[in-house]
C-alpha cells in the first residue's frame, strides 16, 4: 500500500503498528496495537539504511521493510551537514515506511564517528546487609557506580555493556545475585562518543520529522547480530568495513573488550583504485565491485594478466589494464586497515582476547577475497558476517552491508526495549536482564 | 611532617592581593609564620606590624607601584636585608601575589629568589589578572610568570574564577570579585595544605615537588561540595572550571588530587576520588592524597594540581595521539597520511608467497 508522505508525518495521536488507510486517524480511547514496531537507522557515509520491524517481548519476530537512500552530509560516520542528512534520512525512512505501509515513530540510531570510543571501567559496591547476600539492587548499584568515571568535557557515555563481577575474590562471574560476600566489583565495558555528534544525530533526525529513541554504538550492534555466542565467548574480532569508517570491536568472555571506530574504509579502495588507474570515482567503484580481489593467492598468474578495460575521466578511449594491477592496489589497502586493526588491538591488550577468529561485515565484506587477507593479516580464521540468525530474508540475512542495520534492531529492541516491562526475556541471560532496568536508572 | 617543620613554614603576602591571599590562608593555616609585603602603605596598616614590610618607599612614598612591575621589582632589591632576615631560616616558603599588580609581578619573583637563596623550597602561588583585563597586563603576568619559574622552584597559577552566575549577568561586580577572591583564598589555602601537610593517605614533599617542578609550572583548581555525591561533585568543578578546560586536563603529565574532608568522610568516597583521578590522568601517573579537617563537617574541598604541558604532547583520553586529524581531515597514523593510497607507499605485499605483482610489472 502506498502512502503519502503528509500521511507519515501525522501528529502522535496516530497509534504506530497499525495498517493505516488514507484519512484514517485514531479516536480517541482506542486500544493500543499490540503489534510493538521498531525502525533501525543505519547512517552511514554512502548509504543510510532504515529497517523496520515487528517485536514482541524485546525479541524481534518479523522484518516489514527495508529502504536504503544515498548519504548525503555524512563524513566518516560523522554528519557535516544537518540539512542534507535530514533530507537523506527522511528519505529512508519514507521509502521503508511506504514498502511496509506502516507508520514506524521510534528508531533506533547507531553512531559510530572517529570520536567515538570504548573503554573500560570498574565500579565497587559495598554490602552492608546482615547476611551479606548479593541483591538485585547492590548490583545495580556496583554498574551505576562504574558508570562514573571522569570523561573530556566533550564526551559522553553512549552505551556500556556488564563484562563480569567479582565477589571478594572470586572473579569472572556473569550473575552474582544470591551469592554472599563483602564486596561486590562490576566491571563494564563503555562506549563513549563525543557529545556534539550525538546531539548531531538527535537533531538531524529531528529536522526528518522522527523520533530518535535511542543512540546505539554501532560495533556492539554489528556483533549483535552476526557473532554467535560461541564466538562472543571464545574471543573474536568483529570488523565492520563501511565507506568511510573501519569499527572494530573485540568479544571474549560473552562481552566486548575492545571497541575502536577507525577513520579508514571501502572508500579508500576505491579512491586508491581511481588514483591509481587514472580513472572515474564511479568506473573505480564499478571495477572494485565486479573485479576487484583483495588477495593474491586467489588469481593465478594467467588470470593476472588479463586486461581490463579502463574508463577515463574525459570519457575518450579507455585504457588498459591488468587485473593484477587492480588487485594490487586493492590488496595493498585492504592489508594496511587490517594491520591497523590489528595493531590497534595489540595496543589496547585485547590481542590476547582475539584468537577466535575474525568476522567482517559491511559492504567492504563482499569483496572478494577479503577474509582471505584478513586470515593473513590476523594469522586466524575469518568469516563474513550475515545477520541470518535474525532474518531469513534474501537480501538483509545475506548481505553484510545490512548486519549493522539487523544488529541496531535486535541490539536496540532487546537492551533497551520497546515499552517498560518487567517480564522475564528468554533470550538474555541474569546479567542482561538486570541490566535492561539498569538503563532505567540513567 | 613534624611538627617542628611546619613552624618553618613561611607564607609570604606580596602586594595587596598577595598579603589578601595570605591572610586567607591564615584563616585555616594559623601554625604557619605569615610575612605582608607591600608598596602600599594603607592596606599594609591591617597587618600586624611585626610581620608586614613596606617596601619601596622612597620612591613611591608608600602609595603603591602604578602597575608598574619595574617599580615592584626595584622596590624588593631595595630592601633585601629586611626580606632576607624575615625569612629567615624557614623551609618551605610559599609566595602568594597577583601578577596583575605592579608589586605581585615585580617584586614576588624577586622574594622567591631570595627564599630559595636561603635554602628554603620556595613556592609562588600567583593569581591570573581577569580574562577582560587588557593584554598589556596579561602580557605583564606572564612576564611575571616566567621570571617567577626561573628563580623558584614552583610556580602555580590560580586562575581567577568567576562563577557562571557572574559571567551571565546577574552578579553584581562586587560580589563577582570577593567570589573570585575567595575561590583563589581556597585554592592557595589548599596548596598551603598540601605543601605542610600532607594528610593521612600520605603525599611526601618529594612527591609535591615533582608535581610542581616540571617546566611551565602547575596550575592548580578547586572545587567544594556537599550533599550526595559530593566527592564526585567537588572533583568535577575543580577539574572543569572554565580556566583548567582550556588546558586540557588530559595532556597535563601529572595529575596531583588532594581531597580535604571532615570526620565523616567515607571509604566509599574515597575510593570515588580514586576512580575518579584515575579516570582524569591518562597514564595513570597521578598522586592521591587525602586529608582529614574537622573544621569540614560536611564539605568536601577537592584540589586538582596539574602540570607537565609542555613535557609532553597534548594526550588526551580522547582521540590518541595517532588518530590526530591534519587540518584538512587526512587520517595520520604513526605519522603517515593514511588518506593517501597505499600502493604508492608500500612498495611490495608483506604476505606475498612472491612478489608476483609489484605495481610496474603489470603496467601496459
Amino acid at each position: 500500500m502506498a502512502l503519502q508522505p503528509t500521511t507519515l508525518l501525522q501528529g502522535p495521536a496516530q497509534r504506530q503498528g497499525q495498517p493505516m488507510k488514507p484519512g484514517q486517524s485514531l479516536r480517541p480511547g482506542q486500544t493500543p496495537a499490540v503489534a510493538e514496531l521498531a525502525g533501525a537507522l543505519d547512517i552511514g557515509t554512502s548509504k543510510i539504511t532504515c529497517i523496520i520491524a515487528k517485536a514482541h517481548d524485546d525479541v524481534l519476530t518479523e522484518i516489514c521493510s527495508y529502504a536504503t537512500e544515498e548519504s548525503r552530509g555524512i563524513d566518516r560516520g560523522e554528519i557535516v551537514h544537518l540539512d542534507d542528512a535530514a533530507a537523506a534520512v527522511a528519505a529512508a525512512i519514507t521509502k521503508a515506511q511506504a514498502a511496509a505501509g506502516l507508520e514506524c515513530r521510534k528508531y533506533f540510531v547507531g553512531v559510530a564517528g572517529k570520536r567515538s570510543q570504548g573503554l573500560k571501567s570498574r565500579g565497587v559496591g559495598t554490602l552492608s546487609r546482615e547476611n551479606h547476600e548479593i541483591t538485585e539492587t547492590d548490583v545495580l548499584l556496583a554498574l551505576k557506580a562504574a558508570r562514573k568515571i571522569s570523561l573530556p568535557p566533550d564526551q559522553q557515555i553512549i552505551d556500556s555493556v556488564p563484562q563480569s563481577f567479582t565477589v571478594d575474590d572470586s572473579p569472572g562471574l556473569r550473575n552474582p545475585v544470591g551469592m554472599t560476600g563483602n564486596r561486590l566489583d562490576a566491571e563494564i565495558y563503555l562506549a563513549t562518543d563525543s557529545i556534539s555528534s550525538v546531539r548531531n544525530v538527535g537533531v538531524c533526525m529531528m529536522k526528518a520529522g522522527y523520533r530518535c529513541e535511542s543512540v546505539l554504538f554501532e560495533p556492539f550492534a554489528t556483533a549483535e547480530a552476526v557473532l554467535t555466542p560461541d564466538e562472543k565467548q571464545l574471543g573474536t574480532v568483529q570488523i565492520d568495513i563501511g565507506e568511510g569508517t573501519m569499527n572494530v570491536v573485540v568479544y571474549y568472555g560473552g562481552a566486548p573488550r575492545y571497541a575502536r571506530v577507525l577513520p579508514v574504509g571501502g572508500g579508500q579502495i576505491v579512491r586508491d583504485v581511481a588514483i591509481g588507474l587514472s580513472t572515474t570515482v564511479a568506473a573505480a567503484r564499478d571495477l572494485v565491485h565486479n573485479r576487484g580481489v583483495a588477495c593474491d593467492t586467489l588469481i593465478g598468474a594467467m588470470e593476472a594478466k588479463q586486461v581490463l578495460d579502463v574508463p577515463t575521466p574525459d570519457s575518450t578511449t579507455p585504457h588498459k589494464c591488468t587485473l593484477g594491477k587492480l588487485c594490487y592496489i586493492i590488496e595493498c589497502r585492504a592489508e594496511e586497515m587490517f594491520e591497523i586493526a590489528k595493531k590497534e588491538i595489540q595496543k589496547s591488550g585485547a590481542a590476547n582476547y582475539s584468537t577466535a577468529g575474525v568476522v567482517l561485515t559491511g559492504g567492504t565484506a563482499l569483496l572478494k577475497g577479503i577474509t582471505n587477507k584478513a586470515e593473513q593479516v590476523f594469522d586466524t580464521g575469518a568469516r563474513v558476517g550475515r545477520a541470518k540468525a535474525f532474518t531469513n530474508h534474501p537480501v538483509l540475512g545475506e548481505n553484510p552491508a545490512y548486519a549493522t542495520a539487523i544488529g541496531l534492531l535486535a541490539y536496540g529492541v532487546r537492551v533497551r526495549g520497546l515499552i517498560e516491562k518487567e517480564q522475564p526475556n528468554p533470550l538474555v541471560d541474569g546479567v542482561l536482564k538486570i541490566y535492561n532496568r539498569i538503563r532505567e536508572f540513567f | 611532617m613534624a611538627d617542628d617543620k611546619l613552624q618553618k613554614t613561611v607564607i609570604i603576602g606580596v602586594g595587596t592581593v598577595g598579603c589578601r591571599l595570605a591572610s586567607r590562608i591564615r584563616e585555616h593555616n594559623e601554625a604557619h609564620r605569615y610575612l605582608f609585603i607591600d608598596t602600599d602603605r594603607y592596606p599594609l596598616s591591617a597587618y600586624k606590624p611585626a610581620e608586614s614590610l613596606l617596601i619601596g618607599a622612597d620612591e613611591t612614598e608608600g602609595r603603591g607601584t602604578g602597575k608598574r612591575p619595574d617599580i615592584g621589582s626595584r622596590a624588593a632589591e631595595q630592601a633585601e636585608a629586611a626580606i632576607r632576615k624575615m625569612i629567615g631560616d624557614a623551609d618551605v616558603a610559599v609566595i602568594t601575589a597577583s601578577f596583575g599588580g605592579g608589586t605581585g609581578a615585580g617584586a614576588a619573583p624577586v622574594v622567591a629568589q631570595y627564599a630559595r637563596d636561603q635554602h628554603a623550597t620556595t613556592v609562588v602561588a600567583a593569581i591570573d589578572p581577569f580574562a577582560f583585563e587588557s593584554s598589556a597586563k596579561v602580557q605583564q603576568a606572564y612576564e611575571a610568570l616566567r621570571r617567577a619559574a626561573q628563580l623558584s622552584e614552583a610556580v602555580v597559577r590560580i586562575p581567577c574564577m568567576l562563577p557562571p552566575s557572574a559571567t551571565a549577568g546577574e552578579m553584581s561586580f562586587k560580589d563577582a570579585f570577593v567570589s573570585a577572591e575567595e575561590y583563589a583564598g581556597v585554592a592557595a589555602g589548599s596548596l598551603v595544605q598540601m605543601i605542610t601537610n600532607p594528610g593521612m593517605l600520605r603525599l611526601d614533599f618529594g612527591d609535591l615537588r615533582r608535581v610542581l617542578a616540571e617546566p611551565g609550572g602547575a596550575i592548580i583548581g578547586v572545587g567544594r561540595a556537599k550533599g550526595d555525591n559530593r566527592v564526585e561533585a567537588a572533583i568535577r568543578q575543580a577539574c572543569h572550571s572554565s580556566f583548567l578546560d582550556v588546558y586540557r586536563i588530559h595532556a597535563a603529565a601529572n595529575v596531583l588530587l588532594h581531597v580535604s574532608g571532615g570526620e565523616k568522610l567515607t571509604l566509599a568516597e574515597v575510593d570515588s576520588a580514586a576512580r575518579s583521578i584515575g579516570g582524569i590522568a591518562t597514564d595513570g601517573d597521578y598522586l592521591l592524597s587525602i586529608d582529614i579537617r574537622p573544621e569540614l563537617t560536611d564539605e568536601v574541598v577537592a584540589t586538582v594540581l596539574l602540570s607537565g604541558f609542555t613535557a609532553k604532547k597534548q594526550e588526551p583520553k580522547g582521540p590518541p595521539p595517532e588518530q590526530e586529524t591534519a587540518p584538512d581531515g587526512a587520517f595520520i597514523y604513526e605519522g603517515v597520511n593514511i588518506d593517501v593510497p597505499t600502493f604508492l607507499r608500500r612498495p611490495r605485499n608483506r604476505y606475498s608467497r612472491s612478489d608476483r605483482f609489484p605495481a610496474d610489472k603489470f603496467r601496459i
